[in-house]
């Protein structure tokens, strides 16, 4: 479970995004990674794998926000997707309260699969809907807090509250990683190869075209 | 002297004018051989220098200079119709408009040539690393790992094979990092060492790893295309695909990437395999983008998936994915993008595998109906019992069946080599015996005469053979035209004289078997109609054509006169009567033959039995 260190010290984090169709999981992640919010994301060839590289307090990491589909026939497959995941935001629209008991089915499925390993953050997506809210606020925090979650309130139409949100999921996974100071070490069975495979910057990473990545490195980031 | 000659040759205006240290040459405008090739691909003008190819992999695509670029594509793509034709006409029908598809993979082409040229360039680069004196232990390593996996392959079960694999990943990475080649080289290079080692090994074990059949992969791929070919009814509407397959340019990428799942099953090595997988995905997620005119949520992707995975209907798929997760690199799988769409097709995987009407938001009737269920079983179950009972088990009665015979092959040929011991050990004792009966003839009483002396050891012999296999053809029958010898006048010849045979051979000889039947002078031939001997008949003795020794008595058990009649010729003679008790009315011809002649020989009517 622990995240791997990438060549160039970059820690490799898979973050995978979890909520009903329709919250809003798409559109946070394209407002994160790329800062862009629109109905039609011209310049954005798929919103369903990004990547987004930071640097907090000298130490780099490389997030694969995995997104996932929301659609109640695909539920099942949820555990293909987080399986190995090191965070997980559940996303729900306060405006919706179905959303948010689903986002309690994800949590408890999570936790069930992933044990406390999992960073999870839960998130209360279109706050700028404020006057159609039907979840309260402290029913949320509480529930977050009864899970060992944090809660978040965001916007992506307004940019509001998502830099805070991914900032305080990478302090925190970072955090975690700084426990287990050699990832490797930590877990002798894993067959993994200590050595990463990239040497990453800060830049905001845009999709290459089609056809074109991957290459025969493999890379993930590279 | 030699200092002059030092001189010219110090001569700077003899060097190579890019300062390499070596002589250049007025032909290569004053440059070493080197440095003049270089000089002339960086201005551009035609390379000779073919680029490198990687082994297997479009090799014809690299094969050409720079100057060829235009041809190798069109070559590249009359080949890919040419080689790709018949494998993909198939899945490719379903598509209403099928000709869409040329226009953009032709925009595609060069992009994926030079990918291809580009990955194997550093598969090159690898080979030639592994060349490098000082990465001989990598290189044994290596080989002596591969085989190792292919003596375990037969015995081993695939988890075992997988888990030595990864060790092996494991420990070969981290010898890299202290090897003294490698540990100069940047992580990115040792990196591209470990997937070149991962390539090389996975594409030499590749027939002992996929799909053995120590694992059930290939019960799961049947089952699997099964499921899909059921599936034929669903509506992309119904999956929730947002695709806009009115769309030509739609219509083109999807066949693409319809094609580069296809080419999963091509490719040897997992990294391979994985980059078709991401190549789809993209191509896929690039249509669903034209489709509604903005980047694909995995919403949108996922239910494009599963129906690409539907309408392309891999015949391996399964194998292919569980081959990925257990020879693969594991990095690869667990993360990165190659990691995130091989993730999604296992989930769409998944997904068909378990589909249901529920799933599918309509009515279970409806749902068994399109699936061809019936009785209510709404079950994959089903899927399994019929290939247990239809095909599994007629299968499995076959090759029962093909054992069984070959296990009675294996008896027959047993047996057979057993008799064949035996008649050889046989022969032998025939030979001894042979040998035996010549030696005491030869020592034993004066020889009587030489066909007497050649015939009647075999004719004897055969009555020491052992009797378990009764041989009529042993049984001492000797042709009646052999005949003895005219005697030779000593006086006029050098050949022995041998006296006439006498009763004394009747030591070396059998009892005289009875002639029952006597067919005639030499050269008689009987007319048609009249009696012929049945098989068994023994035919008379060689001595027969002489007045028969037990002539004119009868042999024991014949049909004979009563012995007051002993010495009056028998009736028969005469030819107005019949020898033949009437119980054979068969040959009723010889009860009214009156003009027999032969008076001299043994009388033709007379039978013996």
């Amino acid at each position: 479970m622990a995240a791997r260190t990438g060549g160039g010290g970059s820690l490799q984090v898979k973050v995978v995004l979890l909520g009903e169709g329709c919250v809003g999981k798409t559109s946070i992640v394209l407002r994160y990674v790329q800062n862009q919010f629109n109905d039609k994301h011209i310049q954005t060839l798929q919103a369903s794998f990004l990547q987004k590289n930071l640097t907090i307090n000298r130490r780099r990491l490389c997030l694969n926000i995995w997104d996932t589909a929301g659609q109640e026939r695909y539920h099942a497959l949820g555990p293909i997707y987080y399986r190995d995941s090191h965070a997980a935001i559940v996303v729900y629209d306060i405006t919706d309260e179905d959303s948010f008991t689903k986002a309690k089915n994800w949590v408890r499925e999570l936790r069930k699969m992933l044990g406390d390993s999992c960073v999870l953050v839960i998130v209360g997506n279109k706050s700028d809907l404020e006057k159609n809210k039907v979840i309260q606020e402290k029913d949320a925090q509480e529930y977050a807090a009864s899970v060992g979650a944090k809660h978040f309130y965001t916007s992506a139409k307004q940019n509001k509250g998502i830099e805070e949100m991914f900032l305080d999921l990478s302090k925190r996974l970072l955090e975690k990683e700084g426990n287990n100071s050699n990832p490797s070490s930590t877990n002798p069975s894993s067959t993994r190869r200590p050595g990463g495979i990239t040497v990453t910057d800060d830049s905001i990473r845009t999709d290459r075209p089609s056809g074109g990545g991957g290459g025969g490195g493999g890379g993930c980031c590279g | 002297m030699a200092s002059e000659w030092s001189n010219r040759l110090d001569n700077p205006d003899l060097r190579c004018k890019n300062k390499c240290g070596f002589y250049g040459n007025p032909m290569y405008q004053g440059y070493c051989s080197k440095c003049y090739k270089e000089v002339v691909s960086h201005e551009g003008k035609p390379s000779k220098t073919p680029a490198p190819v990687a082994k297997g992999q479009e090799s014809d695509a690299g094969a050409e200079g720079l100057g060829f670029a235009k041809f190798t594509r069109r070559k590249t793509l009359f080949n890919s119709a040419k080689g790709h034709g018949k494998i993909f006409k198939a899945p490719l029908k379903i598509r209403p408009n099928s000709n869409s598809g040329a226009q953009p993979s032709q925009e595609e082409e060069p992009s994926k040539s030079a990918k291809t040229r580009r990955s194997s360039d550093s598969f090159n680069e690898f080979m030639k690393t592994l060349k490098k004196p000082a990465a001989q232990d990598i290189v044994q390593h290596l080989k002596s790992f591969k085989r190792q996996i292919v003596e375990k392959s037969p015995t081993a079960t695939i988890e075992e094979l997988s888990d030595l694999v990864q060790e092996f990943y494991r420990s070969t990475s981290e010898r890299l990092v202290t090897h003294p080649l490698f540990k100069t080289m940047s992580d990115l290079e040792q990196e591209e060492t470990m997937d070149g080692i991962e390539k090389h090994l996975t594409t030499s074990i590749y027939r002992y790893v996929f799909a053995p059949p120590s694992c059930d992969d290939d019960i799961k791929d049947l089952l699997f295309v099964r499921r899909i070919n059921m599936l034929h009814w669903l509506e992309p509407s119904i999956l929730d695909v947002t695709l806009d397959l009115s769309n030509i340019e739609v219509q083109g990428i999807v066949a693409q990437a319809r094609q580069e799942l296809w080419n999963v099953e091509t490719r040897k090595a997992p990294q391979d395999k994985l980059n078709c997988i991401t190549k789809s995905c993209k191509l896929l997620l690039d249509a669903l983008r034209i489709s509604h005119g903005g980047p694909a949520s995995a919403d949108e992707f996922v239910p494009g998936l599963i129906f690409l995975v539907i309408h392309t209907s891999p015949q391996h798929l399964q194998s292919n994915i569980n081959y990925i997760t257990r020879f693969s690199n594991p990095m690869r799988v667990m993360s990165g993008e190659c990691g995130y769409y091989f993730t999604n097709l296992c989930g769409a995987v998944t997904f068909i595998e378990s589909i249901s009407a529920d799933k599918l938001k309509m009515s279970v009737e409806d749902f068994n109906n399109k699936m061809g269920y019936v009785n209510g079983k709404t079950d994959a179950d089903l899927l399994i019992e019929e290939y247990d009972d239809e095909e599994m088990v007629e299968n499995m009665t076959i090759i029962e069946s093909c054992c069984e015979a070959v296990e009675k092959i294996n008896e027959r040929l047993q047996e057979m080599s057993n008799e064949t011991d035996v008649m050889m050990s046989r022969l032998d004792e025939l030979k001894t015996g042979v040998r035996e009966q010549v030696q005491s003839v030869l020592s034993g009483p004066p020889p009587q005469s030489l066909y007497k002396k050649k015939l009647s050891p075999v004719v004897s012999k055969a009555s020491h053979l052992p009797t378990s296999t009764p041989s009529p053809q042993i049984s001492p029958r000797v042709p009646h035209y052999v005949r003895p010898p005219l005697p030779v006048n000593p006086m006029t010849s050098s050949g022995t004289y041998y006296p006439p045979p006498t009763n004394r051979m009747a030591n070396y000889q059998q009892p005289m078997p009875q002639a029952p039947y006597y067919p005639g002078p030499p050269g008689y031939v009987p007319r048609p109609g009249s009696y012929v001997p049945p098989p068994g008949a023994h035919a008379p003795p060689v001595r027969s054509y002489f007045p028969p020794p037990n002539f004119p008595f009868p042999p024991p058990g014949a049909h004979v006169p009563p012995p007051a009649a002993i010495g009056v010729p028998p009736p028969a003679v005469s030819g107005s009567h019949t020898l033949v008790p009437g119980t054979d009315g068969s040959r009723s011809r010889t009860q009214s033959s009156p003009n027999i002649t032969h008076t001299s020989s043994p009388p033709p009517l007379m039978r013996f039995n």
